[in-house]
């Protein structure tokens, strides 16, 4: 096991992860960050606004990046 | 509970077990003889699923019955396992048929007692369904402190929460990594702070205002015209 920190990017908001959370390997750091960012954008999108990008930046435990992934919303007005 | 069901529990000698963290009570599928009774630690309900991931449907704390449907339903569906490590006391299925069959105000306590699970477990659904991360965690940081004060299990502002954040993940129905950031986001505005596995609630009003909290669904009051 070894712990991992998921830092998440919101627009001009970015919250820390202080604590980290430990996993068995990569591939469920990976599983782990595909179930945040949903869960990122479901609560947050609703805020306001037609666009927006949500990272998530996971280090490890020496401060190395070792996965990131985006997840972006763009909304249009066809007729208004 | 009252005393009378007290003495007939005592009477027929019943089995106190200390359970371990993680033990696994009854599983899905189960014909169980005994019905559990929570006297100390936190357990709960679940079902798994076949992927692996599990949802915790209910958190049984020290008065809670585990499993009263087995006196009464047929096979267990769903699973009830420890979140601490628990002591329970198991009363022979026959006890509790035979209590409600000749004291009808045991009945009635039993009957309540189911009542009240259903009722958390609608707002459960409820939490799940209409609340984000941050206020469904609020949420049930509110409930288990009104149902462990009636217990005197929490003190006026906190308790302990032995719970890991995978297992308050499969309770809320969000990712470990998202218990985490929204643990940190509740810490942060002052609603919550830990220290070690005590949970405590600076300003209880705040964080059931900001929760929507209501402790109706307890029924913690018994019907005044009775």
């Amino acid at each position: 096991m070894a712990r991992y920190y998921f830092d998440v990017h919101d627009g001009g908001t970015h919250q820390r992860d202080d604590t980290g959370t430990e996993f068995e390997d990569l591939e469920a750091v990976r599983k782990a960050a595909m179930r945040l960012l949903p869960e990122v954008a479901r609560q947050d999108l609703a805020s306001d606004g037609d666009r927006h990008t949500f990272m998530v930046l996971v280090t490890n435990e020496d401060g190395r990046p070792v996965y990131s992934a985006t997840l972006s919303y763009a909304g249009l007005w066809l007729l208004r | 509970m009252r005393a009378i069901e007290r003495e007939d529990a005592m009477s027929s000698n019943p089995l106190v077990l200390k359970l371990q963290h993680g033990a696994h009570i009854i599983e899905e599928g189960d014909r169980p003889d005994d019905v559990h009774l929570v006297l100390d630690g936190f357990a709960c309900r679940y079902k798994m699923m076949p992927n692996g991931s599990r949802q915790i449907m209910a958190l049984l704390v020290p008065g809670d019955f585990c499993d009263l449907h087995v006196a009464i339903l047929g096979e267990m569906d769903h699973g009830i396992a420890t979140l601490s490590p628990c002591t329970m006391v198991e009363i022979p299925r026959a006890t509790i048929l035979d209590m409600t069959d000749h004291h009808p105000r045991i009945a009635r306590a039993l009957w309540w007692a189911s009542l009240v699970d259903e009722g958390v477990l609608r707002e459960w659904i409820v939490n799940l369904g209409q609340r984000d991360a941050e206020h469904r965690m609020a949420h049930l940081f509110c409930e288990l402190l009104v149902r462990l004060r009636a217990v005197g299990r929490a003190d006026e502002a906190g308790y302990e929460l032995p719970m890991t954040q995978a297992e308050l993940g499969d309770v809320l129905a969000i990712s470990n990594v998202h218990v985490n950031r929204t643990l940190q986001t509740l810490r942060e505005a002052g609603l919550i702070a830990f220290k070690g596995q005590r949970l405590t609630i600076p300003d209880v009003e705040r964080l059931k205002a900001y929760a929507e909290f209501t402790p109706n669904y307890l029924h913690l009051a018994e019907r005044e015209d009775d």
